[in-house]
């Protein structure tokens, strides 16, 4: 138990210490994410350049750094989207039952059995590929967050139907709250756990799905870095075991995904 | 209307969407300050009949027929807005287990200030007051460090005086205790029931006392209503019910009431401990 605190504690730090990393970026590198030196492409790790250079001559340590900020502060926006769809569908579905609920499950279980991934392409694929950097940021987050809520619409939907029929809030209705009270005060803070919990574990979820995206070259767009085109490239195995400084991004990345898995404690340690 | 008419007066059925009939032709009075007793098996109808009365019935997909007159006024015609006026109010429910009727999210304190708000628009200081009132009425402390507590940190006698506490908080005349001492062990539930009976007294509650226990509803109530599937078979004082029962259901009820445990005498012959008499399960 003391290992497992520790560790939380410890993942905790190291995410916190990557998201400042991400919010000031312009701290911590002196040049811009676009800025080429065209003098020296492919550098090998320096002390003006600690990893190196990519083809077109940019600081992969600058464009990490900038990576991170938009790899890890739209990714919890994009969850952010999905955990309220997911709420208020779900909350709607368990505790209207009737054939609304037959109506959100059904759509529900539609959108799970489609593959996420190549939704995702169909949809980005409808924009243009030359399209502007900040606007495919908001394209595949958008995307990310309009369609990955179908899983935790059931589990917010089962913890409904349990309130449904629990006995606080039929005391809640036979002493006469409102319908305002019985919502906000008396439904919310049951299910608050709930939604946090489903908008915790999209986030390390819709990093990887922007990773992956941005690896095919359809999700953010260059100039602009983030983990996903950060990692374009690494299927070349000779390319990557000559440069291994180049596997950094993916080290950051597979580091905060599974840092995202232990902030909490576990179910054995809430006993 | 009339100090003499009843303060409830209800004729009425209830069918569910999948079973019909579940109450027929039920027939309830209860008076100004009274306490009656319902006593049915499980399954009898005594939770639809609590939840009929309180008009909670349209969102388990029951249909209640008939009338349910409360100070004259018909709860079965009024709108939800009227009845929800009434809920809390003027009737009042405590349920089986308090700690699956509290919300478990929530501080005591919040809960009682809930249910205030439920149905007052005055400042904190007001609602403070009467929550401090209702908690001394439950002989509950009224200290920030009770009303912070969650109730998962309350024992379950505790648990109940909150759920009457809330109950009370607006001094209803009608209290409904749906199988409330049912969860209880014997020395909270005997607690409880003097409570019960020191708010009827103090604060002229009528009191529905519902229960399967048919001691404690003798120990409690002033009549009592004996309810056998979906129908009320019997409704007398304790003296008649237990004395002299009419009904097949009731006779059979009242056999089988536990007989006290034997001890051996010093001459080594076994007799009963301590006969329950009548009298000592007579009205409170």
């Amino acid at each position: 138990m003391k290992v497992r605190r520790a560790l939380r504690f410890l993942c905790r730090g190291a995410l916190l210490a990557t998201l400042a990393l991400g919010l000031f970026a312009g701290s911590f590198t002196p040049y811009s994410y676009a800025h080429q030196f065209r003098g020296i492409p492919n550098a090998a790790p320096s002390a003006a350049h600690w990893l190196g250079t990519d083809a077109l001559g940019r600081d992969l340590f600058t464009r990490l750094v900038y990576g991170t900020r938009v790899s890890l502060l739209l990714a919890p926006a994009a969850a952010l989207i999905a955990s309220i769809i997911a709420a208020i569908l779900g909350a709607i579905a368990g505790l209207r039952g009737g054939w609304l609920e037959k109506i959100i499950l059904a759509c529900a279980d539609l959108s799970m059995s489609l593959p996420l991934l190549f939704v995702l392409i169909a949809l980005r694929s409808v924009l243009p590929l030359d399209v502007s950097p900040v606007l495919s940021v908001i394209a595949t987050f958008l995307a990310l967050g309009l369609i990955g809520w179908p899983a935790s619409v059931r589990v917010v939907w089962a913890a409904s139907r349990d309130l449904r029929d629990s006995d606080h809030l039929l005391l809640a209705q036979a002493l006469g709250y409102r319908r305002s009270q019985i919502l906000f005060h008396q439904v919310l803070p049951c299910l608050r756990p709930v939604f946090l919990a489903q908008f915790w574990i999209s986030i390390p979820l819709f990093i990887l799905t922007e990773a992956t995206l941005s690896m095919l070259g359809l999700g953010v767009m260059e100039p602009l870095p983030s983990w996903g085109n950060l990692l374009r490239g690494s299927e070349d195995f000779s390319a990557m075991a000559a440069n291994p400084w180049r596997l950094v991004p993916l080290l950051v990345l597979v580091h905060t995904v599974i840092c995202f898995q232990f902030i909490f404690p576990g179910s054995e340690e809430i006993a | 209307m009339n100090i003499q008419d009843p303060l409830l007066a209800a004729n009425f059925s209830v069918d569910y969407r999948s079973k019909t009939s579940v109450l027929r032709n039920i027939s309830l009075r209860i008076q100004r300050q009274e306490i009656l007793g319902l006593v049915g098996q499980s399954g009898s109808g005594k939770s639809t009949l609590s939840l009929a009365l309180m008009g909670l019935l349209s969102s388990k997909s029951a249909t209640v027929h008939g009338e349910i007159l409360f100070r004259g006024e018909d709860l079965l015609k009024c709108s939800e807005k009227g009845l929800r006026s009434i809920r809390g109010k003027e009737i009042s429910i405590v349920l089986q287990s308090p700690l699956s009727a509290l919300n478990p999210a929530l501080s005591i304190g919040s809960q009682l200030a809930e249910a205030w708000k439920a149905h007052e628009q005055g400042n904190d200081r007001e609602g403070q007051s009467s929550i401090q009132s209702a908690l001394t009425s439950v002989a509950l402390p009224h200290d920030k460090e009770f009303l912070r507590r969650r109730p998962s940190q309350l024992s379950v006698g505790q648990g109940q005086r909150v759920s009457i506490a809330m109950a009370i908080l607006h001094r209803p005349a009608l209290l409904l205790a749906d199988e409330a001492t049912s969860a209880l062990d014997p020395i909270t539930q005997s607690e409880i029931l003097t409570l019960f009976a020191r708010l009827n007294r103090e604060l002229d509650t009528a009191i529905l006392y519902i229960s399967h226990d048919l001691l404690s509803v003798a120990a409690l109530c002033h009549r009592i209503c004996i309810l056998h599937e979906g129908q009320i078979v019997e409704c007398g004082t304790s003296e008649a019910i237990f004395g002299s029962p009419q009904h097949e259901y009731t006779r059979k009820l009242v056999a089988a009431l536990p007989s006290p445990p034997l001890k051996k005498t010093s001459n080594g012959r076994q007799t009963q401990s301590a006969e329950r008499s009548l009298e000592e399960v007579a009205p409170y």
